[in-house]
């Protein structure tokens, strides 16, 4: 078909790119994900597959099937690509370069193919018995009730409670401390005393506030405050200890401290 | 396409049913009950895991819910008389049951060992907004992001997880594998009932329920490699095709951009393609396009070795080289097989379990014999089907490379693959059945049965029996089993409490959940290739262990002190070529672990029970 035969183009259509990626981006700005998985599944999939099914169905005839496999599949190979394009493009792999690059990929794609309204008539359905399209809508039903189960059961899952002891050398305003944390995981609100002991024995020991689970408690200790030497934390529970963690006598100088992701380098 | 319709790849007689209109000719009739019982199916599966979950048997639910899938699919697949859009909707049906499966098994997360893998590249992707970050866990990953780029594509635009987003681009893939496949051999002129058999067989692929459901790049690569075989299949046919001929370039380099071995595989099947089109002596045109296809396909894939992916090699050279050499060993008599059915904890797959599988390796391979005959009576002049005969032929070798304890995994790979021509060969096979009620009786049946033991077999042989199917407690060394709270939660706290990219080892699952979800330079060997595993081993922390995490920048260690509970039921408790790999015994001491935790100069900075985490930054200096 050339240029001179071809309709003028309608534009609404052209718009549909567009209205696809606003759509994505204000339904994700506004906080509904799920809603916006559809126009960007359009986007990212149907959009450069159509299009390339569209130059194809020009040229070659193909069944429903293939149809559906061009558009799936070149559609694929074409966000591949084209996320390649953006990357080695100055723009970074985000929600707007997608958006405007695939926006872009359909003007451009339909401008150059101005395609013909019969072109873009969808398949007409066979007619199907309301009690198949019902049965159908059942098992659909089933499917969605099997996903709920599954979830349910797996959050059901019985699992060992467990709780998390940190001890953490670091440096605040210039001053090395170290952070004792508590994280309870067990299932039920535990009540919990920290001791800390020293080289000389008994530091402090201290009852915690009652702890939900997922709650955590931190507390930030001045190194300075603290006996040198080795340094022992424990969790206890009803006296008995039930977590333990240690700094070792050569980092608990203050002078020494070697604070998380600041490795010395290998002598 | 405009070419000249292919002779049909359909029996010689006509079958049984020909002529008759079964009650499932009405529109929609076919794919509503099966739609219906798959619900039932997909529902008992369900079922089926939460019991599972309860730390109760579920197998036998499992597998009714299983028949429940795919009998009446099967049973309608049989029938010549379906109308075209049924068969159509029967097979995605299928193929999406099947792929449901797994997402019921993992309903929540990724949680397999190579989603978690792929996981940590898409989610590089997110943070930084660029391709090729590297991953401590697979080098080679980022280097084939063509799966990670459609899913953070829609991540991008919806705020979805990686999780919902890797799970839709997922679904379109399977509905991508069933509609290639079933054009694929439309294209190479087999009936609309061979065409739906043969995707039928195919889903008896060890891969097709689980493996090739995973987050992982061959679950994309399969789908694009058939689309890409498709339209191979139409370009070699009749004038030249520019835009038939460019949009295979393109489905070619997205396969290229997606996945190593999956290209190579497909480079073998285009080699085989061009030489039995040479054999033959098929029309020099036909010939030349197959030629400049398979050549220029190969040298796109050794200029994105080249450009993009310099680590392929690297890693792959290894695997090939130690599986040949393991496969020397075995038939020089220096190594034995592995025992059957047998896990490397000891457990033995049931009696039943174990007759399935043995009974889809033989049924497969007596099926291929036929449809070979088949093929050579009845279409041994197309190139394309011969191919795929010789790639089908190529299985029953395959079932033996099983009972070699790392090569079990290659052989599912390449099964996968090879199932592309056996699905074509026995589905020739099983309508030659269909077609001769007079030798066996009742031919349905018995092709029904058939496809039942192939997919439940496929089942057997690519995830292993009905007990590590089903999920439940804590394993050791297990992949999902092993993947639970303590462990995400351990390394969610070296992300918030230490920061990203610190250099640290554990065994096989916690250094997977480090380097995903922890975002942790988490590793295993030293720079130079030496293993770590040594010092988790030894039963002090002495020279040659301090070396070791010295000449491994080793800032931390985690150590799960449940590994000392039982066997690693993959093998390994940290990486392939430890002590007593694939080989242990006994499990590791309690004290070998404990070990740390006695060192001088080595604090325990995290105890979360089980898993503790150990600075080892002071002894490392030494």
């Amino acid at each position: 078909m050339t240029s001179a035969e071809s309709p003028s183009v309608d534009p609404r259509l052209i718009a549909v790119g567009p209205a696809l990626a606003a759509g994505a981006l204000v339904l994700r700005a506004i906080g509904v994900p799920a809603a916006a998985a559809l126009p960007a599944v359009a986007l990212t999939v149907l959009v450069p597959g159509y299009l390339l099914t569209l130059a194809l169905v020009r040229r070659h005839s193909l069944t429903s099937e293939e149809r559906a496999m061009f558009v799936i599949g070149l559609g694929f190979a074409a966000t591949i690509l084209l996320g390649l394009a953006i990357h080695l493009s100055p723009f970074a792999l985000t929600a707007w370069s997608w958006a405007l690059a695939l926006a872009a990929v359909w003007v451009a794609g339909i401008l150059a193919l101005r395609p013909a309204a019969t072109e873009l008539a969808l398949p007409t359905l066979a007619y199907v018995p309301a009690a198949n399209l019902a049965m159908a809508g059942g098992g659909a039903l089933l499917f969605l009730a099997a996903f709920v189960v599954a979830r349910e059961g797996f959050h059901a899952q019985p699992r060992p409670g467990f709780t998390e002891l940190w001890l953490l050398p670091s440096v605040e305003r210039g001053v090395p401390v170290v952070e004792i944390g508590v994280r309870a995981a067990e299932g039920q609100t535990m009540s919990y005393e920290v001791q800390v002991t020293g080289a000389e024995g008994q530091v402090m020991r201290m009852s915690l506030p009652p702890l939900d689970h997922g709650e955590i408690w931190t507390r930030t200790l001045p190194l300075a405050s603290l006996p040198t030497g080795d340094l022992i934390v424990d969790l206890l529970i009803e006296g008995g200890v039930y977590r333990r963690v240690t700094l070792s006598g050569d980092e608990n100088e203050v002078d020494n401290v070697v604070t998380p992701g600041e490795a010395p380098g290998l002598e | 396409m405009n070419y000249a319709p292919p002779r049909t790849l359909s029996p010689s007689r006509p079958d049984e049913s020909a002529g008759r209109e079964p009650w499932w000719s009405v529109p929609g009739s076919a794919f509503a009950l099966a739609c219906a019982s798959a619900g039932v199916g997909s529902l008992l599966i369900a079922v089926a895991f939460t019991i599972s979950r309860q730390g109760q048997w579920g197998g036998v639910v499992f597998w009714i819910g299983f028949a429940y899938i795919v009998v009446p699919i099967f049973v309608m697949l049989c029938s010549a008389g379906l109308r075209r859009g049924d068969r159509i909707g029967l097979l995605l049906l299928l193929g999406l049951s099947l792929f449901f499966i797994k997402v019921l098994n993992d309903p929540v997360h990724f949680s397999h060992y190579d989603e978690l893998i792929h996981w940590r590249t898409a989610n590089d992707i997110l943070l930084t907004g660029a391709l090729f970050n590297p991953n401590p866990i697979l080098s080679v990953s980022p280097q084939y992001p063509g799966l990670e780029i459609l899913t953070t594509a829609i991540v991008n635009l919806t705020g979805l997880s990686i999780f919902a987003s890797g799970l839709i681009v997922l679904t379109l893939s399977r509905v991508l594998l069933i509609l290639g496949l079933f054009v694929f051999f439309s294209r190479l002129g087999a009936s609309e009932r061979v065409a739906g058999l043969g995707v039928a067989v195919y889903a008896g692929s060890p891969g097709f329920v689980f493996f090739d459901s995973q987050f992982a790049y061959e679950s994309l690569a399969i789908p694009l490699a058939l689309v890409a075989l498709s339209l191979v299949a139409a370009l070699r046919q009749g004038r030249p095709r520019p835009v038939l001929a460019l949009t295979a370039a393109l489905v070619l380099a997205a396969l290229v951009v997606t996945h190593h071995s999956t290209s190579y595989a497909l480079l073998g099947i285009f080699g085989l393609w061009t030489a039995s089109s040479l054999v033959l002596r098929r029309p020099p045109e036909e010939t030349r396009v197959l030629a400049v296809n398979t050549a220029s396909f190969g040298l796109m894939i050794v200029g994105w070795m080249l450009v993009a992916a310099p680590e392929t090699m690297t890693y792959l050279w290894p695997i090939v080289s130690s599986r040949t050499q393991e496969l020397l060993n075995v038939l020089t008599g220096q190594s034995v097989f592995r025992p059957a059915f047998q896990t490397y904890t000891g457990e033995i797959a049931p009696m039943p379990e174990r007759f399935v599988a043995m009974g889809a390796a033989l049924i497969v391979t007596v099926a291929i014999g036929i449809g070979a005959w088949r093929v050579y009576r009845e279409w041994r002049y197309s190139a394309a089907v011969g191919a795929l005969t010789l790639l089908a032929l190529a299985l029953p070798a395959n079932f033996v490379l099983r009972f070699v304890s790392t090569l079990s995994e290659v052989a599912n790979r390449f099964a996968n693959v090879a199932y592309i021509g056996v699905g074509l060969v026995v589905a020739l096979a099983l309508v030659w059945l269909l077609a001769r009620p007079r030798y066996v009786g009742r031919p349905v049946p018995l092709v029904v049965a058939v496809l039942v033991v192939l997919t439940a077999g496929g089942v057997q042989m690519g995830w292993g029996p009905t007990f590590r199917v089903m999920p439940g407690e804590y394993r050791v060394s297990a992949d999902a089993h092993s993947v639970e709270r303590q462990g995400l939660s351990a390394a969610r706290w070296a992300h918030e409490r230490l920061g990203p990219d610190n250099r640290i080892t554990a065994d096989r699952i916690n250094r997977l959940l480090l380097g995903s979800y922890g975002r942790q330079d988490a590793v295993t060997k030293t720079d130079d290739g030496d293993l770590l595993s040594p010092i988790f081993f030894a039963t002090s922390l002495d020279t040659a262990e301090r070396f070791l995490i010295a000449q491994g920048e080793i800032d931390y260690v985690l150590v799960d002190r449940r590994l000392n509970q039982e066997l690693p039921v993959v093998g390994v408790y940290f990486e392939e070529g430890e002590l007593n790999s694939f080989n242990h015994r006994i499990p590791i001491g309690l004290a070998n672990l404990n070990k740390f935790g006695r060192t001088p100069q080595v604090s325990r900075i995290y105890d979360g029970g089980d898993i503790s985490i150990y600075d080892v930054r002071r002894i490392a200096l030494r």
